[in-house]
């Protein structure tokens, strides 16, 4: 066939879909939920993601970390010395850090206040944040603080006062801390992180290692845990099996552990919503099969019609996968576009879900991520199913004879 | 030329093995008018829609224009549709959603004739046909007289060598019984093959038919050749 009639085909499959209004718009009015469904979570779990990968570009190799009675606790420097002398370990940083509970009516909100080797831990080179706002500390800052973005928009910083929700904290303005035991601190605001990695940086509060042992009551030879970097990436796991097998009372996580863990956690939430996703394309998919179903008998002689006056099986099944394709392009597109905003927005009504430690961080927006093959594969599951089933019944009435297809 | 040689014709219907043409043999010369005529069930339908490829003979053998067709695959019969014949069907078939020249100019669609030239050819016929005021009607607004017109233009859109039609008389009201036979005349005057099943063959038509084949229990009971009268 030539070029011109496959044309006339596509413009009688556009015309087809307007003339049957109500039998379009019930196909794509459900596909446009289904895709914006599937949009949103494609998008916020892809956030997810894309946050752990990033971050992990910048954790250390292997993460040392105290346990006490079975949990988490802290860990003596007493090993760094020995961890230092493993075959290529290059460098051994301490770290401490701690929750910070929020005493605000109404909310479990918590933060994580994380004091840092200022003299190993150079910004932009062995730390996963940016600044959005000020400066990172510097090495010798004291009652120095950098915030989380969620950190900054929901504390109120002058001393002495309480904090309050929505109140936002610049810098320049004091921030005060409370831990769970009553301690008090007191610090400067020196920077902002900006939210390139919101699951690392929201909730937090960056201040300096002294600091951060006299808030949470750390002797000097005390830390959370041991950053360890090695001198190449191929050592890592020789040297995390190494420190395992040679100290009792610790744990050791490898960076692509942790970063597992995060992906799995939301990876998991994602196959949720994404078993959501396939209940609801199910549901579509079996509402167009029962429009076929039920026009079948007009279908069927329609096609025998067209075949009666000359045209080709293969034209026909062409026509009705053209009004298949159009009506997949434009649901799916909507519906990709809903979702996208939907996420933008932060997916109002299920961020809950969506973050799954929402009561513990404050002000945390759903990371959105929209990369192509996302959406290639977003416009892959909504056109093709639809094509296929609308194309399936009349290709049954086509291979038959025109004079049985009229007569069905 | 059409020649049907010991055609036989069977389909299921439910547990029942229908046999609707047995051993028929059939000969219509170019530029003949034959009347395939019978009772309801007679075979008479069944023979058009099988001259016409809208079915495929279980047995035996079919010519179109000097052509062995029997076994030609779908689409070469869609071609032989399309390019040789033109079919009028007795419940006229025409497509409830599409207005009166688009339905005409169906067959046109699928070779990429542009949309002005379909609408030009389809108003030349309808104009023929006294239908050009009911174009842009909707095919379920017709009346059974034009939506028969409009089923004709449809198919003669092609210019086809065959005509064939089923029943064309009995849908239609006596004031449009003349029309259509006025119809075929001109069509036969021009040299196309026309042959029309019937159950009763109208004196007016008479005059026109060279071959009247009488069909009974699917089979040919009785063969008729007339002498032509224009």
């Amino acid at each position: 066939m030539r070029i011109a009639g496959h044309i006339n085909l596509w413009l009688m499959a556009s015309q087809n879909l307007r003339r049957w209004r109500g039998k379009s718009l019930a196909i794509v009015i459900p596909l446009i939920l289904v895709m914006a469904t599937a949009s949103f979570m494609m998008f916020t779990r892809g956030g997810f993601v894309k946050d752990a990968e990033i971050a992990r570009g910048f954790l250390p190799d292997v993460t040392v970390q105290g346990i006490e009675a079975g949990r988490v606790g802290k860990i003596s420097l007493a090993i760094k010395k020995r961890i230092e002398e493993i075959p290529h370990v290059k460098l051994v940083i301490p770290r401490v850090w701690g929750y910070l509970p929020l005493k605000i009516e109404g909310t479990d909100a918590a933060y994580t206040m994380m004091g840092l080797d200022l003299e190993q831990m150079v910004y932009d080179e062995k730390l996963p944040w940016t600044i959005e706002k000020g400066a990172f500390l510097a090495p010798g800052d004291r009652n120095k603080a950098v915030l989380g973005q969620g950190v900054a928009l929901s504390f109120k910083t002058d001393v002495g006062e309480r904090f309050v929700v929505e109140d936002t904290v610049d810098v320049g303005e004091r921030l005060l801390v409370e831990d769970t035991l009553g301690n008090r601190g007191e610090f400067e605001v020196v920077g902002v992180l900006n939210n390139t990695v919101q699951i690392y940086s929201t909730d937090l509060i960056i201040v300096s290692l002294e600091d951060a042992r006299l808030f949470f009551g750390y002797g000097e030879n005390e830390a959370s845990d041991l950053l360890v970097y090695a001198d190449s990436p191929e050592n890592v796991d020789r040297i995390a099996w190494e420190i395992a097998g040679s100290f009792k009372n610790i744990r050791v996580l490898t960076a692509k552990a942790l970063t597992d863990l995060v992906k799995e956690a939301f990876g998991r939430r994602g196959g949720t919503f994404q078993a959501m996703w396939l209940i609801l394309l199910t549901t579509v998919l079996l509402l167009v099969w029962a429009q076929s179903a039920h026009i079948s008998v007009d279908v069927s002689k329609e096609i025998g019609i067209l075949k009666a006056v000359g045209w080709q099986t293969g034209e026909i099944i062409e026509m009705r996968m053209m009004e298949s394709l159009i009506l997949g392009l434009g649901g799916t597109s909507i519906g990709i576009l809903a979702g996208f905003l939907y996420a933008l927005l932060g997916t109002p009504g299920i961020s809950g879900y969506c973050l799954g430690c929402a009561s513990v961080y404050p002000k945390f927006p759903v990371p959105v991520n929209c990369d192509f093959q996302s959406i290639v594969l977003l416009f892959i599951l909504g056109v093709l199913p639809l094509m296929g089933v609308s194309a399936i019944p009349a290709w049954l009435a086509g291979v038959v004879d025109p004079d049985e297809a009229i007569r069905r | 030329m059409i020649r049907v040689e010991k055609a036989t014709k069977s389909y299921q219907s439910g547990k029942v093995k229908v046999r609707a043409l047995n051993d028929v043999s059939l000969e219509v010369k170019k530029g003949e008018m034959a009347v395939l005529s019978g009772p309801s069930g007679s075979g008479k339908s069944t023979m058009l829609n099988v001259i016409g490829c809208l079915t495929r003979i279980t047995g035996g053998r079919l010519w179109l224009a000097d052509q062995e067709v029997s076994h030609f695959p779908d689409h070469f019969l869609a071609a032989i549709r399309r390019e040789k014949i033109g079919f009028i069907f007795q419940q006229f078939n025409l497509l409830s959603g599409y207005s009166t020249w688009e339905n005409v100019s169906l067959p046109l669609l699928p070779m990429g004739i542009s949309e002005k030239e379909r609408r030009i050819r389809a108003m030349k016929l309808l104009e023929e046909l006294n239908l050009e005021t009911r174009a842009d009607f909707m095919a379920n607004e017709l009346s059974g007289g034009e939506q028969q017109r409009a089923a004709i233009a449809r198919a003669l859109i092609n210019d086809p060598e065959i005509i064939l039609a089923d029943e064309p008389l009995s849908n239609i009201d006596t004031g449009h019984v003349r029309m259509v036979i006025d119809i075929l005349r001109e069509l036969k005057k021009k040299g196309k093959t026309i042959i029309v099943s019937s159950h009763d063959t109208q004196p007016s038509m008479a005059s026109l038919v060279d071959r009247t084949v009488y069909f009974a229990s699917g089979e040919i009971s009785l063969q008729e050749e007339l002498g032509e009268e224009l």
